[in-house]
């Protein structure tokens, strides 16, 4: 790994413990009828989320769903929230499931166009957008359980143990998974480049 | 055919999770196998491709539908003071109401070899305000700063106010060093965390951070600088920017975000986040 993304996952690490204790504040007032604290979570996480969401489930239309219902679900429990965990692997947590479930029932995974990424129009990002419709669709051909667990290491930057809180998984489980899941994404990524030629 | 123990090794060596023997192994593997080098060199490329794989753009709506559907409202607004000029020292009124306050910083730097900085280095400051969701009560003074390409640069001046607690953070370019103040005073208590590499910074004051600490303040871990305070904490933290560094930047990035990056000509080399949960951030 390189200097530069240790040094970010150092800082993600970092932010991570400040954020639970910033979180565990917006709980509180939440719980006790504070709507705007509620807004700000919303504010915070329904980026994230919703990136996470659109990982799983490769459909724009029911990433927004999931991450409509993911707040609706976590806001009706939030008495149920335990603040010595982390309010993000919580309703990660609840994401996940959410977008299993949905990506489960609809039997459904969009092959990606690009439009749904965010727009950028240098060529070195033109570039990089085909690469990601590329790894998109590698990703469609994975079972659910692999790409979350890929989408919560790489897109949402989580440590093997925040991936096992969210996953409720030991942390071994998650580490030999995510081997799994990785040399699967690379045989259908390797297998499209051939099929290109 | 690589060993299949030997595909695991190379994925944990690329996220850094190999004891000192496996470590070993791998090493030797590596400089005996082609397979494995190409093996590792593709595995590093499709994680390097994940890592950086854009975000999925936003649904236009998407959270004003939540908010909509929670009863929850969006009264804060954005304002981009892109290279403001800051020409104001305000004096904030503490209101009276007791309320706890906790307040959090964070700072993180990367553990790389320092070295002064010339004085030709010059400090900026652009970013977005988040306005306050209520007034904020102050009486404003004149103040006047350097210009931007003097040595010795205010670069931002930070506030953050709630019932019962008020706090300022005061970054200034003093010569080859960057100095942060931290100014917090509360009704009824403060916590506050620090935390970075100790060879990256030191306390000004306090001027240790194990032997003279002020009394009200309590070190609770030496790793992670804890420091607990009742009434007010006043603090003082001198940082030295890697070698080569150019520019310095401040910018609140969210509501509770401010962000400090240290660049050279092409690229950011450091950067330090100041969080502050739940608060809003004014630049002043």
């Amino acid at each position: 790994m390189h200097a530069h993304q240790l040094f970010v996952r150092r800082c993600l690490l970092v932010d991570r413990e400040l954020e639970k204790h910033r979180d565990a504040l917006l709980v509180e007032q939440g719980k006790n009828g504070d709507k705007s604290a509620l807004a700000e979570l919303v504010g915070l996480y329904h980026q994230p989320v919703y990136n996470l969401a659109y990982r799983i489930v490769g459909d724009v239309e029911m990433a927004s769903d999931v991450t409509q219902s993911t707040f609706l679900r976590a806001f009706e429990k939030l008495a149920q929230f335990n603040p010595e965990y982390k309010f993000f692997s919580w309703i990660y947590r609840i994401a996940t499931n959410e977008a299993i479930d949905q990506a489960k029932s609809r039997d459904r995974f969009t092959a990606t166009d690009g439009t749904e990424l965010a727009a950028s129009d240098t060529e070195a990002a033109i570039f990089d957008q085909q690469q990601a419709v590329r790894v998109q669709r590698a990703l469609g051909k994975l079972s659910e359980d692999y790409r979350t667990v890929i989408s919560l290491r790489h897109f949402s930057e989580m440590s093997y143990e925040d991936i096992s809180e969210v996953l409720v998984l030991p942390v071994k489980t998650v580490r030999s998974r995510l081997y799994s899941a990785r040399q699967l994404l690379k045989t259908h990524l390797d297998s499209q480049e051939h099929s290109f030629r | 055919m690589i060993d299949e123990e030997i595909l695991y090794l190379i994925q944990a060596g690329l996220e850094d999770e190999l004891d000192s023997d496996e470590q070993q192994r791998l090493l030797q593997t590596l400089a005996h196998s082609a397979e494995a080098r190409q093996y590792k060199a593709e595995l590093e490329q499709l994680m390097t491709t994940l890592d950086q794989m854009p975000a999925a753009a936003l649904p236009a709506g998407l959270e004003a539908s939540i908010l909509t559907q929670i009863g929850g409202n969006t009264n804060h607004r954005v304002t981009d003071i892109a290279a403001p000029p800051r020409q104001r020292l305000r004096q904030w009124l503490v209101p009276g109401s007791a309320l706890a306050a906790s307040i959090c910083l964070a700072i993180g730097l990367s553990q790389v070899m320092l070295a002064p900085l010339g004085t030709s280095d010059m400090g900026q400051i652009s970013g977005t305000i988040v306005q306050p969701k209520e007034p904020v009560a102050s009486n404003a003074t004149e103040n006047s700063i350097s210009a931007l390409d003097n040595p010795e640069t205010n670069i931002g001046r930070y506030s953050t106010h709630v019932p019962g607690a008020h706090a300022e953070f005061v970054l200034n370019r003093a010569r080859q060093h960057l100095t942060l103040s931290i100014d917090i005073e509360s009704d009824t208590g403060v916590t506050a965390w620090v935390q970075a590499p100790a060879q990256r910074f030191r306390f000004i004051a306090p001027s240790s951070t194990e032997t003279q600490l002020p009394p009200s303040l309590t070190l609770v871990n030496s790793g992670l600088i804890h420091i607990q305070s009742q009434g007010s904490l006043q603090l003082d933290v001198e940082l030295e920017p890697l070698p080569g560094t150019t520019t310095i930047d401040a910018k609140v990035v969210a509501t509770d975000i401010l962000q400090v990056t240290f660049t050279n000509a092409s690229e950011i080399i450091d950067a330090i986040t100041i969080k502050i949960p739940n608060k809003s951030l004014i630049e002043k």
